[in-house]
């Protein structure tokens, strides 16, 4: 998995980008559809995609859907390619989880400033250059005037852009840098299909990675279906008296995972 | 638990006591819809020069900027089992310093804060440690600042012992009384564990040093203490003495 390393848009990275935003910044969630479906395998890899169905019948699987273990940093190579394009055309900020994708938007009276902390970073990261974590890619450096790790999945060396005088749009929309139309136009172009009922439209707030992102009350919230998702795996838990490694890990990551947004815990 | 179910993947084990206790903790955190955190805006930091330390495992000290306080712990603080261990008390100088940062006005939103102890201050950064007795200090940490009216973010540095402040008045060795920090009110889960340094020896302390269950480099400190509180106390009467001798003096006059 280290040799197909991939950039991951985690909790920290999106609180970052989002702590940064210009008051009235919205927020939109797209998946791709089809995520790992759509990346075929090449024939000389169809032995690591065997999948087990019975003792009689095996399958293989053609994407870099399950069993290989690259398959993941596979595909991200090919989203992180999309997100690398997205950024050139200076749409973002946008960060993604795999094919989960969070586009954020600042107004455009704030496009300059907004620039300029961009540049700022820009130059903290050039001088540390892409770094590797395990399999996770990212850029980052300690922030003189804040102390902190500022962390994220672009270097930031693209301007945002204005589009908003490219086509017709909402008048709310024409506040902003771009809409959701703007990323279909590049998406539509390299081959990236969204999963429309999936979408979340441009708001203040939006569901990534399990989390409400409310970015005009300046609120994170583990969302209620993962709420209770995890109230019934410690219910499970309870009931059982002993427990093998499995069950620790199931357990451990999903209250690791609501660490993030409650970090008492 | 992971680490020993990871040696036999498939054998069930069973979970501590202290796992259920957490996961009560859990339970109660999810259903109150208590799992939110606040978007700070980003600020800057907010460096007043804040050190803690607890390098003798008998007194723990802090500073901020020239003032200073001290605590010792009494004996009887560590556990056997290695759960309240040094690094433990490292961690709750660490939160009496949080929260002596807490009662300083307009200190920011985002505090600096210097340590030695690298579980700590690597651990606070990931805010998560492998010893549940200093994770239950984080938490602790986590709720008094979350239940501030104005919370602020804390992030650590690690600073080489050599060049820690700390470290003076954590081997009892204490600075002017008049750069004393204020007292702060302590939770009720660190009382019996220490005793404010500028206070006298406690009778449980005292008991301790003549049973001989101190340390010797601890009941040097110890000593050195006591030894100090009895030549202060001498003075004092002294004076007594001698203010009660003018005084008498000036009446007959």
């Amino acid at each position: 998995m280290n040799n197909f390393p991939t950039i991951w848009g985690k909790f920290s990275v999106v609180y970052q980008l989002i702590a940064h935003l210009p008051p009235g910044s919205e927020a939109a969630t797209r998946d791709i559809a089809e995520a790992y479906r759509m990346v075929p395998l090449h024939p000389s890899q169809w032995p690591a995609g065997v999948v087990w169905v019975s003792d009689s019948l095996f399958c293989i699987d053609t994407c870099t859907a399950f069993r290989a273990a690259p398959s993941a940093g596979a595909y991200g190579h090919v989203t992180d390619g999309g997100a690398e394009i997205f950024w050139n055309k200076g749409l973002g900020p946008l960060e993604k989880w795999v094919d989960n994708h969070i586009f954020l938007r600042i107004r455009l009276e704030f496009l300059e400033q907004y620039n300029t902390y961009r540049k700022e970073w820009n130059w903290l990261f050039a001088n540390e250059g892409m770094k590797q974590t395990g399999g996770h890619i990212w850029f980052g450096a300690v922030c003189p005037d804040t102390g902190k790790l500022e962390e994220l999945s672009e270097d930031c060396s693209k301007p945002l852009q204005d589009h908003s005088q490219h086509m017709l749009r909402s008048e709310h929309d024409k506040l902003f840098t771009f809409c959701l139309q703007d990323i279909d136009d590049t998406s539509e172009v390299i081959g990236i299909i969204w999963e429309r009922l999936k979408d979340q439209l441009f708001s203040t707030s939006t569901l990534y990675i399990g989390f409400i992102w409310d970015i005009e009350l300046r609120i994170i919230l583990l969302s209620p279906a993962k709420v209770n998702k995890y109230l019934v795996t410690i219910h499970k838990w309870r009931k059982r008296h002993a427990h093998v490694l499995q069950d620790v890990q199931e357990l451990y990551g999903k209250l690791l995972h609501a660490c993030a947004a409650a970090p008492q815990g | 638990m992971i680490s020993y179910c990871g040696k036999k993947p498939f054998l069930p084990h069973r979970a501590g006591d202290h796992i259920s206790n957490d996961l009560d903790w859990w339970s109660l955190l999810l259903q109150s819809g208590g799992i939110t955190h606040p978007i700070y805006p980003a600020t800057k930091l907010s460096n007043p020069l804040a050190f803690s330390d607890a390098s003798s495992g008998i007194d723990i000290g802090i500073v901020i900027g020239k003032h200073w306080r001290a605590w010792r712990l009494i004996l009887g603080w560590k556990t056997k089992d290695g759960k309240r261990d040094i690094g433990w008390a490292e961690a709750v100088v660490f939160e009496l310093l949080v929260y002596t940062i807490a009662s300083i006005p307009d200190i920011g939103r985002h505090v600096l804060v210097y340590g030695d102890n690298t579980g700590v201050v690597e651990g606070w950064g990931n805010r998560r440690h492998r010893n549940w007795a200093v994770n239950g200090v984080f938490r602790r940490i986590n709720e008094f600042i979350h239940n501030l009216p104005s919370p602020f973010d804390v992030s650590t540095a690690y600073v080489e012992s050599a060049h820690n402040p700390a470290d003076d008045p954590s081997r009892g060795i204490y600075g002017p009384t008049e750069l004393l920090l204020p007292p702060i009110h302590l939770p009720s889960e660190l009382e019996g564990f220490h005793n404010d340094a500028t206070k006298p020896l406690s009778a449980a302390e005292l008991r301790l040093l003549h049973n001989g269950s101190y340390s010797a480099p601890a009941a040097k400190l110890i000593n050195r203490e006591l030894v100090k509180q009895q030549a202060a106390e001498r003075a004092r009467a002294s004076r007594a003495k001698e203010e009660f001798f003018i005084s008498k003096e000036l009446l007959e006059i």
